[in-house]
């Protein structure tokens, strides 16, 4: 028979404050079986954890339950104490009286009975759990990385400085992401793409760094520190390694289609190269533009270069399948802007002068469709009075977008300073909601430009914008005066809303990561673990978990990889032994059990005719057990005896 | 317009009673542009008939008109007795 | 001939007969009939914006309940029957407590089952504008006119449903196809003025004055509607300030199935079209693509 010892703790009055905890304790040391029962203020204190070892030591206690607060909280402390004083970690249960009982009622007398039950059922439970010990596993020492923004590259570098291998996969032909597209960065103005570029290269320099460019995640399977993952590489038609970005074929392709880069203001031909910067330094030919492959159409790329003597292209390349094994993985896939055709009331894509702040970035930016000079998109010339609508399409439960992309007031604040610069003579105008500068320097930068930069700002929305002899006519309110506005400008600029990159729900579905009612990948607790997602071994870094700037997206990555890097140290990891069972005596073979497990961990043995469980797949979740007929499926530690012992003890 | 619609909503979100005194909510013709373009979906011209009716039923105030707009189509004449009456 | 229950409102029976007369010779035209439900009464003009007010919601549930008996579908003319039949529809469904209260009080009980058109999606999804097009023996070719929507045809948006309450096109689309040359200008979903002509008719003035003088100032030689209420407003406006008109005389205003019946080849007569409004018709449809530039 097991000694058991039983500790209550108050935590404070968390738990005092609704049960009675004198009684529970009494009660407990009466029931059979328990040789002591203690309670203490806080037992996950140091003094709490003394009293738990010298109880076990004192007393010869074979197992013990802590009456306490919920087993994500300190399970694994208690699991420790017992370990330290001599126990089998499985040897110590927690009964949840916090979050199931003290925390949810407010009737002492029946929270205390409740309390009562709570404590029998796991001093039932303890008694008959076996003495186990954790599964090792192996840790595969490499990094995944999807998604090659600034957050990747910066999580990519850490990893890889570390001394463990990274694959860094980007579904464009060049890593850098947005920040590539931007001008300057707030609040110091700094070129966006010269203090990436350095990173950049520096990505592609290191030897531990593989860079997967125009590729896609596919497959995930496996657990964490074991994954095995499958990604699809598109057609590479340019060998990156012998183009040396001499042009020549551009010159002579005849497909033209919108350029991404430049939000669609400017044309790219098939063949491109998807900005001057571009890592890996080599061009692109986009086989959906292309007037066609398969048969090919058309070929003069080829025969320019071949030309040359150059033999960088080749037609009839096909998609790769990459097979990798990794034991990290961190998602980084960023963001893109809300569609702003769908805010009717802007006149987005019906007015050309009517632009999202990303168009308008482009046009910032020395190297966008205009060399840096703003023009009208319409004819061209340069626009004397520029609004800029902030809040477009967000902050908007009811039409839009419910919350805010934290980074718009800072832009749009480093947009009108920047319009103000190059064109002296021109007016600039914000409608604003709120103005959300809460990082550093950002208060102070949004003052600049209200002050130096002279740029007028109007605390109302914009109900309409209209278009009458080549202006755009903007009518708004400024709630501080109470006065109706209307701006007759020549540009309108939409700061419109952060939403997760395309693809981003069916990435978490393969990564069986989680996401959120807006569709960024969601964080295990919004507080305490905003770097890794639900899933054990998907790490979060960048705009792709929630709107964020560039200083928090890299702290954010550089976080995501020590995580990763946790992981990564060690050569073995511990996985829980609470898995599953099989007595070869009572499987019949039936093999129902093998669909129902969503981890793929049973298979059937063709020979002896019987299921085998592959413990380190094994999650625990006892989906099996309940699919058995035969009853050969058992949960360690949470037997069908255990679970009837728990609920005769339930009803006294 | 003396007291504009996002300050008829905030006096009353201020509980001031001043608000009573507006002319603006008089001239609300229902025609729901406050509903559509507001954010988080409040309804203006709803705000302004309950004040009217607030008014109305505490003054006990009928709509008298000597001279109907001759040629208005009934329904014109009906709505106004329909909104600007105690019912 | 495909027959749709169709509800006239009091305003179509007397002061716009035009609009009613010529929405039916249109409908004929097409192929359409539009048959008058049996026991139709006022619809009240408003929908009930007071939650405590009950009674407003009688007479659009007694219609609601007699065009049930008939049908399944009713269809609409009057932007304002529209609104508040479409709306009393909506709040049936989704407030039992309150349609339980209508119903008890009311000699016939609405159950459901009934959809509220407006002739306009007749013509959009059920007729479809290619086919209007091709029956349009006469297109008005080229004939600069504003469409006005109003409030009630399109707002508020998530129980009407008919267009985009910011840019609808559905107006602009039918007229395209029967050879018009539809103006863009900024005020056509903006309010005329509704029953403010009542208490405040300076107010009502000014807003429908608004309306014109932004159609005007874009090239409309006419306006077109699809209320009684707004026609009037918007003719009344002109006709008070007679600065606001130009040297060409006040902007006329006919109803859509006017130009429609036009278009499909019924005559005037039967359209009640006044000889002005067709001589703007005439004057403006005979503009080719030069002399619209001249303008």
């Amino acid at each position: 028979m097991k000694r058991v010892g039983v500790f209550v703790c108050h935590c404070g009055l968390n738990i005092a404050g609704t049960v009675n905890i004198k009684e529970i304790t009494d009660a407990a040391s009466k029931t059979p079986d328990v040789v002591v029962a203690a309670d203490h203020r806080y037992l996950c204190s140091e003094p709490g954890q003394a009293l738990i070892k010298d109880n076990i030591k004192q007393h010869r206690l074979d197992a013990i339950v802590v009456a306490a607060c919920s087993p994500a909280m300190h399970e694994i402390t208690f699991r420790n104490i017992a370990r330290a004083a001599g126990l089998n970690r499985y040897q110590s249960e927690i009964a949840n009286i916090r979050e199931q009982c003290s925390w949810v009622h407010d009737n002492i007398e029946k929270a205390t009975e409740k309390a009562h039950v709570i404590i029998r059922q796991s001093i039932e439970k303890v008694k008959l759990n076996e003495l186990l010990d954790p599964i090792t596993v192996p840790v595969t020492r490499r990094a995944l990385i999807v998604g090659g923004g600034i957050a990747g590259i910066r999580a990519a570098l850490d990893v890889a400085n570390s001394g463990h291998q990274v694959y860094l996969v980007e579904k464009t032909g060049s890593i850098g992401g947005r920040m590539a597209q931007l001008s300057e960065t707030f609040p110091t103005l700094d070129c966006s793409i010269c203090i990436l570029g350095p990173l950049m290269v520096e990505a592609y320099r290191n030897p531990n760094i593989k860079i997967l460019r125009l590729s896609e995640v596919e497959e995930v399977k496996g657990f964490i520190g074991n994954f095995k993952v499958k990604v699809r590489q598109a057609p590479v038609y340019v060998d990156e390694t012998e183009c040396n970005s001499c042009a020549e074929c551009v010159k002579v392709c005849p497909a033209e289609v919108p350029n991404e880069f430049d939000s669609g203001l400017t044309w790219r031909k098939a063949i491109y190269i998807p900005f001057a910067q571009a890592v890996p330094p080599a061009y692109v030919l986009d086989a959906k533009s292309c007037l066609g492959l398969l048969p090919q159409a058309c070929g003069e790329c080829k025969k320019a270069c071949d030309k040359l003597g150059m033999s960088c292209i080749n037609l009839d390349a096909h998609p790769e399948t990459h097979e990798l094994e990794v034991g990290a993985i961190i998602s980084a896939t960023g963001y893109e802007m809300y569609d702003a055709a769908r805010l009717t009331e802007y006149g987005y894509g019906i007015y050309p002068d009517v632009m999202t702040s990303l168009e308008f970035e482009r046009m910032l930016s020395a190297s966008g469709p205009t060399s840096g000079v703003i023009r009208r998109p319409s004819d061209g010339r340069i626009p004397k009075e520029v609004v800029f609508i902030q809040c477009a399409g967000q902050r908007e439960p009811e039409t839009a977008l419910p919350y805010c992309s934290k980074v718009c007031c800072m832009y749009t604040a480093r947009h009108a300073m920047l319009f103000r610069h190059k064109v002296p003579d021109g007016q600039a105008y914000v409608f604003y909601m709120d103005i959300r500068a809460g990082g550093k320097g950002y208060e102070e930068f949004v003052k600049r430009t209200q002050e130096e930069g002279g740029v007028l700002y109007l605390r109302g929305r914009v109900a309409k914008v209209h278009e009458e002899n080549d202006k755009l006519v903007v009518k708004g309110v400024d709630t501080l005066s109470g006065k109706t506005v209307q701006i007759d400008a020549d540009v309108v600029v939409l700061a419109v809303g952060m939403v997760p990159s395309q693809g981003s729900r069916e990435l978490a579905n393969t990564l069986k990561a989680s996401v959120d009612e807006n569709g960024f990948f969601a964080e295990a607790h919004p507080k305490l673990r905003p770097l890794e997602s639900a899933t054990a071994g998907i790490f979060l870094a960048g705009a792709g978990q929630a709107p964020k700037d560039i200083p928090e997206t890299v702290a954010q990555a550089s976080g995501a990889a020590s995580k990763a890097l946790n992981l990564l140290s060690s050569p073995t990891l511990e996985r829980e032994p609470t898995v599953a069972r099989i007595v070869n005596e009572f499987c019949s073979g039936c093999g129902i059990c093998v669909p129902a497990c969503p981890f793929e961990a049973l298979s059937m043995n063709r020979e002896r005719k019987i299921a085998e469980v592959a413990e380190a797949l094994c999650e625990g979740c006892g989906t099996c057990v309940a699919s058995c007929p035969s009853g050969a499926l058992s949960l360690r530690n949470l037997t069908d005896t255990q679970i009837m012992a728990m609920i005769r003890a339930g009803r006294g | 317009m003396d007291l504009m619609p996002h300050l008829v909503v905030r006096y009353l979100q201020l509980g001031l009673e001043q608000v009573f005194d507006a002319k603006s909510y008089w001239l609300c013709a229902t025609c729901f542009s406050c509903e559509t373009q507001c954010p988080r979906g409040l309804d203006v011209s709803k705000v302004c008939e309950a004040l009217r009716t607030i008014k109305l039923r505490n003054d006990l105030r009928d709509l008298k008109i000597e001279k109907p707009p001759p040629e208005m189509p009934q329904q014109g004449l009906v709505s106004a007795f329909r909104k600007l009456s105690p019912y | 001939m495909q027959s749709y229950l169709y509800f006239p409102g009091c305003s179509l029976r007397t002061v716009a007969r035009d609009f009613e007369d010529s929405a039916r010779a249109s409908a004929r035209a097409l192929g359409l009939e539009l048959k008058e439900m049996q026991g139709w009464l006022c619809c009240g003009a408003v929908f009930p914006n007071v939650a405590d007010n009950v009674m407003t919601n009688a007479g659009p549930n007694r219609i609601l309940a007699r065009a049930r008996a008939e049908s399944d579908t009713l269809v609409t003319l009057c932007a304002g029957c529209h609104n508040v039949l479409k709306r009393a529809n909506l709040q049936a469904k989704r407030n039992a407590i309150k349609q339980e209260q209508i119903n008890e009080f009311n000699e016939e009980r609405y159950e459901g089952g009934l959809g509220v058109l407006h002739f306009l999606e007749v013509l959009r999804d059920r007729v479809g504008f290619i086919a209007i097009r091709e029956a349009a023996k006469t297109p008005l070719r080229g004939l600069p006119v504003g469409a006005y929507y109003g409030c009630l045809l399109l707002r508020p948006f998530e129980e009407m449903k008919l267009d985009d309450p910011h840019r609808p096109s559905v107006l602009e689309d039918l007229l395209f196809s029967i050879g018009c040359m539809p103006v863009d200008y900024p005020k056509r979903t903006e309010c005329c003025g509704s029953f403010l002509g009542v208490g405040a008719p300076d107010a009502m003035a000014l807003l429908s004055r608004n309306v014109v003088q932004a159609a005007r100032s874009h090239g409309a030689k006419l306006l077109t509607v699809s209320c009684p209420l707004c026609k009037y407003n918007l003719e009344e406006s002109q006709k008070q300030d007679p600065k606001a008109s130009s040297s060409s005389g006040p902007l006329p205003v006919v109803y859509f199935t006017q130009l429609l019946g036009l278009a499909l080849g019924v005559s005037p007569e039967d359209l009640r079209l006044s000889d002005t409004q067709l001589q703007t018709i005439r004057g403006g449809a005979k503009s080719t693509v030069e002399s619209v530039s001249q303008t």
